[in-house]
């Protein structure tokens, strides 16, 4: 026996040593994970959500065909593939197989019929009307199978159904309508379930334990608390009130990472929404497009962003992600400012003039931006009278055109099929933010051109005319991005922060994040 | 009580006696002496008169513009080439104190007369009018004096967007009532004294009393209280400015610049410490004038 005890003892002392090493480093079950979020959503109902915030929300709770994946490109989410046909005017959705609303019944064709329906119905106020004008009829084919029938061939219709940059395009069950048209508690199919939304407070949800992939989530809870201000958001995660926050300044997260606070991970990856600036087309002065260039040759770019985002700010003449393929080589303006001038003078403003330019008080990036564009555009004659108010009074000026020159963000894209279109035609859905008054049949015809092109290049060629109108004609002119930096707990496990913050992705997001404590 | 009575009189009356040059003297020394022994007025008068002068010569004192951006220079702690350091735009902090001395005199400025005319009317038709007049006028006061002050400049300020202007004249009406009490208590205090019951016998008008007779026995505390609300008027610009609803950008109000220094507090904190130094030492000059003054003028606490 004795001669036992010392191989025994160091094999025990072998297995102890290795054995700890294995199992930290599997995933614990359980806890509650807080985050912090800047704005609060506007109600509950997904198919209602207008904001970023509203997406981001939703996400945890219910899924779509498509799926934006981690670097903003579409995956398949609750549509395991789709396929076009008679040149994308018919596009078929098979749909997977295994998933069950959060209320036990099955997820079927049916139910993704009932959901664009709704969308579609005028009397539902959905933001994603516009997007689904183009869809003219459905067919459920079998329990998992859907075809969709469009007015027009349109290449892109699969990336309509999700967003790289904001809210998700959600299904969600029938039955969570209540009598009178309004959700209260969205069904949905996601990785958790709604449990209540206190507005200005929280938002909060629990764990699907039938979610369709196995094993996840390791959390047992959610809770979205709402705190505007970003200094105070730092402030709560570094006291450990919260695990997890995004959008915060970039200026502060870019000092702190020299010397990073114990026990946060901090993290520059995520980008914001691209700035851009837009003009009301339908009255003076920027009804002429030279006094549009004007202001296109009378900024800095690089400054604006950097600026407001730092070193690591990208000026952008598009508002696509990094990853996207879709991007197209388009030459950017260049600050002129005798050019500006120039154009003033032919515009018949030879002593420059006065522009009110409205914005949002609420993000400060917008903020810091217009007060930069308002310095720049001092050198080329142009004054700028910044009108500041607070969001939904901003967006319901816009809505009723009675703006000169605005200032907002627009989330960024994987694919162009909703990002032009909607915004420089003048039955588009964003069309109110050049006051529907801009409308060049040239860009219209492209951006047709580019929906019904089955094969990439031509596509990206017809996108590449496209965009080189829009660069030269100015109804908006984009800014750019930087980081909407994050930061956790390091406790805070397997977090991959998503390009534009987005909760959920479907290889990366918050169904595979536990907490190691 | 002779003492008294000449010292507080011989601040009073702005003629000289036609008889007694050396009395004029020797009131104007007492006076003197009474303000040099009263240390609160000498050094919130030395504050006061500093702010003015430098908002006054501003251009003069300063070689950046205040709103000029230099990005290259961002975040700059204070140095030889910007006394202060520098904002995140790059704009000198040194530059934009000094300007906002004189965003600051001018909020200051319009709100007090915009409170010490309305006040002044309403107090002096309340009080020598009195009756329904004064009821009315009085209650409408007592309905602003109901608000907190702070709020209801910012819902004044909203309901007119927010400039220079709209923010100085609504801080001066949110004071009107405050002068005004203080103008009708004054009215009422000498209304039923017989000089003025004299002067309405022989006939002079109500308007007449109150400019002549009335109205400079009011002066005193009018003027004490306008320079307490001067500081709080710099106060509210400032607090309004901080939280966003003031002077719009880029106006160089000390309130705005210590707003934007919270967001990039770890990134240079110097943003935050000359506002914040500045807007406490004002607010505490004034104060101490307005308190200064106060002993001054008021005959019971001579001392």
């Amino acid at each position: 026996m004795k001669k036992l005890a010392t191989p025994i003892l160091a094999l025990a002392v072998v297995i102890l040593i290795t054995f700890p090493s294995v199992s930290t480093g599997a995933p614990k079950y359980g806890g509650t994970f807080i985050t912090g979020e800047a704005a609060d959503l506007n109600n509950v109902d997904p198919h209602r959500g207008v904001t970023k915030i509203s997406g981001k929300a939703f996400s945890l709770v219910c899924e779509n065909l498509v799926i934006s994946e981690r670097d903003g490109a579409p995956g398949p989410g609750l549509a395991e593939s789709w396929e076009l046909s008679e040149g994308g005017k018919v596009w078929t959705f098979h749909l997977r197989q295994d998933v069950k609303w959060h209320n036990g019944k099955d997820f079927t064709a049916d139910d993704v019929k009932w959901n664009f329906e709704r969308m579609l119905d005028p009397k539902t106020g959905s933001p994603w009307r516009g997007r689904f004008a183009v869809i003219e009829s459905m067919q459920v084919l079998d329990p998992h199978t859907i075809k969709f029938q469009l007015k027009n061939p349109s290449v892109g219709f699969p990336a309509t159904m999700y967003s790289a940059g904001s809210a998700q395009v959600p299904m969600v069950a029938p039955e969570s309508v209540n009598a009178d048209g309004t959700v209260t508690h969205p069904i949905g199919t996601g990785p958790f379930e709604f449990v209540e939304w206190k507005p200005k407070e929280y938002f909060k949800v629990k764990k699907n334990k039938n979610y369709r992939v196995k094993d996840l989530p390791y959390l047992d809870e959610i809770i979205v608390k709402i705190i505007p201000d970003e200094t105070v958001r730092l402030a709560a995660l570094q006291s450990g009130e919260l695990d997890y926050t995004d959008n915060l300044g970039s200026y502060q997260v870019e000092k702190m990472a020299k010397n990073p606070p114990k026990g946060v991970v901090l993290n520059m990856e995520t980008l914001s929404s691209t700035l851009f600036l837009h003009f009301n087309a339908g009255q003076p002065p920027f009804n002429d497009v030279r006094v549009r260039q004007a202001v296109a040759y009378g900024i800095n770019k690089k400054e604006i962003v950097e600026s407001v985002y730092g070193e690591r700010s990208m000026p952008q003449n598009q508002p696509l992600v990094p990853a996207s393929t879709w991007k197209v080589d388009v030459p950017d303006v260049e600050r002129d400012v005798a050019k500006a001038k120039l154009l003033l003078k032919e515009a018949g403003y030879p002593q420059g003039l006065d522009v009110t330019l409205s914005t949002a008080t609420d993000y400060w990036q917008y903020m810091v931006a217009v007060q930069v564009v308002q310095e720049q555009l001092k050198e080329v004659g142009i004054n700028i009278i910044i009108d500041a108010s607070d969001w939904p009074t901003y967006v319901g000026k816009c809505l009723k055109g009675a703006f000169v020159m605005g200032l907002a963000g627009w989330p960024m894209d994987y694919d162009p099929v909703f990002t032009y279109a909607p915004c420089f035609t003048p039955q588009g859905a964003y069309a109110f933010l050049t006051a529907k008054a801009y409308d060049n049949p040239e860009l219209t015809e492209s951006l047709q051109q580019a929906d019904a092109a089955v094969i990439a290049a031509d596509r990206k060629k017809f996108f590449a005319d496209a965009v080189k109108i829009i660069v030269n004609d100015a109804p908006w002119v984009y800014l750019g991005v930087g980081p909407a930096p994050t930061a956790q707990g390091s406790y805070v496990k397997d977090l991959q922060p998503h390009i534009s913050g987005l909760y959920v992705a479907p290889k990366s997001g918050f169904q595979y994040v536990w907490l190691d404590k | 009580m002779t003492q008294i009575n000449s010292a507080y009189a011989g601040f009073q009356e702005n003629q000289p006696r036609a008889d007694e040059d050396g009395g004029k003297v020797k009131r104007g020394s007492l006076l003197w002496a009474r303000i040099s022994s009263n240390k609160m007025l000498i050094i919130g008068g030395i504050v006061v008169i500093f702010f003015l002068f430098i908002a006054f010569f501003a251009p003069l004192i300063t070689q950046y513009s205040p709103t000029k951006m230099d990005f290259r220079a961002k975040f700059a702690p204070p140095s030889a080439e910007h006394l202060m350091g520098t904002d995140h735009f790059g704009r000198d902090t040194y530059t934009r104190i000094v300007y906002g001395a004189r965003v600051s005199f001018q909020v200051g400025l319009v709100a007090v007369s915009i409170g010490l005319i309305g006040g002044l009317i309403f107090g002096a038709v309340a009080g020598y009018v009195g009756g329904i007049a004064d009821d009315i006028l009085m209650r409408m006061m007592d309905a602003l004096l109901a608000f907190p002050p702070l709020l209801l400049a910012i819902g004044l300020v909203a309901s007119m967007g927010p400039s220079l202007k709209t923010v100085s004249i609504s801080i001066g009406v949110v004071y009107i009532p405050r002068f005004a009490r203080v103008m009708r208590s004054s009215v009422l205090a000498e209304k039923e004294k017989e000089y003025v019951e004299a002067a309405r016998a022989i006939g002079q008008s109500g308007f007449k009393i109150l400019m002549k007779h009335i109205g400079p026995s009011t002066i005193s505390p009018m003027i004490v209280l306008a320079t307490i609300i001067f500081a709080l008027a710099i106060i509210i610009e400032a607090t309004l400015s901080f939280l966003g609803v003031g002077l719009p950008p880029p106006a160089p109000s000390w309130g705005t610049m210590l707003d934007e220094s919270r967001r990039y507090l770890s990134v240079s904190a110097w943003m935050a410490v000359f506002p914040g130094i500045t807007i406490s030492i004002a607010v505490l000059g004034f104060n101490m004038v307005g308190d200064g003054l106060r002993d001054l003028l008021d005959p019971r606490s001579y001392n």
